[in-house]
């Protein structure tokens, strides 16, 4: 096994320098997965009886709401909604019991009947995998989902340190989440995006990824990343580490021209204020400006977002108000957090925020991921945004087992 | 009156990108001049011909929404060319909330039984009737909408036809038909017709008024309102070059019109005019009847910018609605 592991990295390793045929990149991600499949089966993923009692309380409030429905309540939206996360979690719970029985029996049959062992294991091999499934799925369903969870997103992205290089990794990760929405064909645009002197790279983007539910996808890639490579830019063959920002933001409504407007009106007067480059002179029809530049500050928040891509300062400024809505969404949702875990009192590792969230790095054809530890050996293939799923699905995984160790201590 | 550019700024702009030096003398700032270079590719591809032979015109100081031949307004695209003037943004800025207000406060008026009648002289490109077509279309359908575009000027007319099919392909109705008077075309409840006028004429236009029966629930101008001396004196190269005179200069025309004939022959119920110094919007508050009230709206860049004004015995609520559109 460690032969195997390590002869394959070093294929990898090799194959980065050539120019890679895709063939062999399949044939390795398969012996991946047998190896996976194989810790699978032996492993049972049993859930804490704590949960299963929380999953029970679930089950017993769905059969309250169900005597209620026969006796002809009509719910409104919430309790609607109460019901169908009652129902769903009561299902699960039923299949995770049924299955875990039938396991129980097939150990008892072994114990009892030896003859039977080939038999009992063979159908094990299966009830197993089926198991921690159900047991998965029951996990999910016991934990908060994230309010923001259906929404759209916007990504936004800025160099950090490492200057030109900087600006250019920032601009391979935007495009990298644009081939992602490419590759899962969500509808995108960018919203704004300022170059560099040169052009090479950028100094700053927002990119709006318009899916509903592409929030959850994508919220646990805000961090810092980092990039280790030789840049274009140097001349001495050294190797450079450079970082880039993402934030990620949910998209609070749809950016139509009326909802800004009427947006715009729930603040009151002197929380807000928007500046426009002025033209001296007296303005009408006596200048003929194309600047069109819009700066929008929001005191009690101190959020500041300056927006010039479009030719219209009417359009600009509807791009800094959906902005600064999904800004103030985000930082609202993040200071309940942060009051949750005060109210706990205990420290939590967050997922979201941490500092170096990953690394790239180019000379290996290694992508890590510092949060659980996960990497890859294909950088072409994630920054086509073909397997940052590969990466999302263990960040997410990671998340998941957090929040249950924290659903554990409550 | 700018700063001279010099050698070292150019050289700097050149070594960005070849032509982005002639963009200089008109955006004056690099930012900018980056800015406008970026449309510009965006419109003629990159080191295009098309792309050289606009930034060479772009240093004489031509309109940039000349070459590129548009100017968004509201959620519009508004087609733009030579002898019609472009759309400013204090324009755009005073029609979008006017179409707010009339949103909020037509919207919700039960009793009116006739489409509201709205009409916009000194049209040039259409941009103010079409926003209000635009936005207004929805709330409005019931009891109906009857929008009127009028300008002296054939080259107006023929760019606010363009306009009216470039942003509303689906209204299939020809518009401003002029040998098909109203009563022939289909009934509907969203009208919008094209007129070429002489307003300046009080014969045509109660030639014009006898054919639309009916009151114009609101009048909306944006006329010709830079004094000759002030022309020379304040108007940005660029504009006075390239622009059409007939579109920017007069003194107190068209605000006279408004008050004798408009007003006057008590065709209108309310009106918002833009202005260009506060002596024409003074000039109307001393000349109308005294059942008139009249406002100015200022700019978000503390400009005069509007007249408005409005019956006071009308049966609407425009108290109402000019309230919202001043604030």
């Amino acid at each position: 096994m460690l032969l195997r592991t390590s002869y394959t990295s070093l294929i990898t390793r090799t194959l980065s320098q050539l120019k890679r045929s895709p063939y062999i990149r399949k044939r390795l991600q398969s012996t991946d997965a047998t190896a996976q499949l194989s810790q699978d089966v032996s492993e049972i993923k049993q859930l804490p009886p704590t949960l299963i009692s929380k999953a029970d309380q679930y089950r017993k409030e769905f059969i309250d709401l169900e005597n209620e429905l026969t006796n002809g309540t009509n719910f409104d939206v919430e309790g609607q909604k109460k019901f169908a996360k009652c129902s769903s979690v009561a299902e699960t719970l039923k299949e995770y019991k049924d299955v875990w029985s039938e396991i129980e029996e097939l150990q008892e049959m072994i114990k009892v009947d030896p003859t039977l062992k080939d038999d009992a294991q063979q159908e094990l091999s299966v009830k197993i995998p089926q198991f921690n499934k159900v047991s998965n799925d029951l996990l999910g369903k016991l934990l908060p989902t994230h309010p923001f969870a259906d929404k759209p997103c916007l990504v936004e992205l800025r160099p950090g340190v490492g200057g030109v290089e900087a600006m250019i990794f920032a601009q391979d990760l935007l495009s990298m989440y644009t081939n992602y929405a490419h590759t899962h064909r969500w509808k995108y645009h960018i919203i704004s995006q300022q170059q560099n002197e040169s052009g090479s790279g950028i100094l700053g983007a927002v990119l709006s990824i318009d899916q509903p539910g592409s929030y959850d996808r994508l919220r646990l890639e805000a961090g810092v990343h980092r990039v280790q490579r030789i840049p274009a830019t140097e001349t001495k063959g050294r190797t450079h580490t450079s970082t880039a920002a993402v934030v990620v933001l949910p998209q609070m409504a749809d950016d139509s021209e009326n909802s800004v407007s009427a947006y715009e009106r729930t603040f009151k007067p002197d929380e807000i204020r928007i500046d426009f480059k002025r033209a001296s002179g007296k303005g009408g029809q006596h200048v003929n400006t194309t600047d069109s530049a819009v700066r929008l500050t929001h005191f009690p928040s101190g959020i500041v977002i300056s927006m010039q891509d479009e030719r219209s300062q009417h359009k600009n400024k509807a791009k800094a108000f959906t902005l600064l809505r999904a800004r103030l969404a985000e930082k609202e949702q993040h200071d309940k957090e942060a009051s949750d875990i005060a109210a706990r009192k205990e420290q939590v590792s967050t997922t979201d925020r941490s500092d170096k969230i990953r690394t790239y790095n180019y000379p290996q054809n290694r992508i890590t991921d510092h949060r659980c530890s996960f990497t890859i050996h294909d950088i072409p293939g994630v920054m086509a945004g073909e397997r940052l799923d590969d990466i999302i699905e263990a960040t997410k995984a990671h998340e998941t087992e957090e929040k249950a160790k924290n659903l554990l201590v409550e | 009156m700018c700063p001279r550019l010099g050698p070292r700024v150019l050289r700097a702009a050149a070594s960005v990108h070849p032509w982005l030096p002639l963009l200089l003398p008109e955006c004056r700032t690099m930012a900018q001049a980056r800015q406008e270079l970026r449309w510009l590719t965006e419109q003629f591809g990159v080191r295009s011909a098309k792309l050289h032979r606009a930034c060479a015109l772009r240093s004489r100081h031509v309109p940039l929404q000349y070459i590129l031949g548009s100017q968004p307004f509201g959620d519009l695209d508004i087609k733009c060319r030579k002898d019609v003037l472009i759309p400013r943004w204090e324009t755009e800025e005073w029609a979008m909330r006017l179409t707010e207000a009339m949103k909020e406060v037509l919207g919700g008026e039960k009793k009116h039984t006739r489409p509201w009648k709205v009409t916009d002289l000194c049209t040039g490109t259409g941009c103010i009737p079409l926003t209000i077509l635009n936005e207004t279309r929805e709330t409005l359908k019931d009891p109906g909408l009857d929008i009127g575009a009028i300008d002296i000027s054939p080259n107006a007319i023929q760019l606010t036809q363009e306009n009216y099919k470039h942003n509303f392909p689906r209204d299939v109705r020809n518009p401003g038909n002029l040998q098909t008077p109203d009563n022939t075309q289909p009934p509907s409840s969203i009208n919008f017709n094209i007129q070429k006028l002489d307003i300046l004429d009080s014969s045509q236009v109660t030639k014009y008024t006898d054919k639309h029966l009916g009151v114009i629930n609101i009048l909306t101008c944006n006329p010709p309102y830079i004094p000759m001396q002030d022309f020379i004196k304040d108007v940005r190269s660029s504009v006075r070059v390239y622009e059409p005179k007939l579109a920017l200069v007069a003194d107190l025309e068209f605000y006279e019109n408004l008050v004798e004939v408009w007003i006057g022959q008590r065709l209108i119920e309310s009106f918002v005019y833009e202005l260009g110094n506060i002596e024409q919007a003074e000039y109307v508050q001393k000349n109308v009847p005294p059942n008139w009230n009249v406002g100015v709206r200022y700019d978000s860049d503390q400009r005069p910018r509007c007249v408005y004004g409005y019956d006071s015995t009308a049966p609407h609520n425009y108290k109402h609605l000019f309230e919202i559109f001043a604030s």
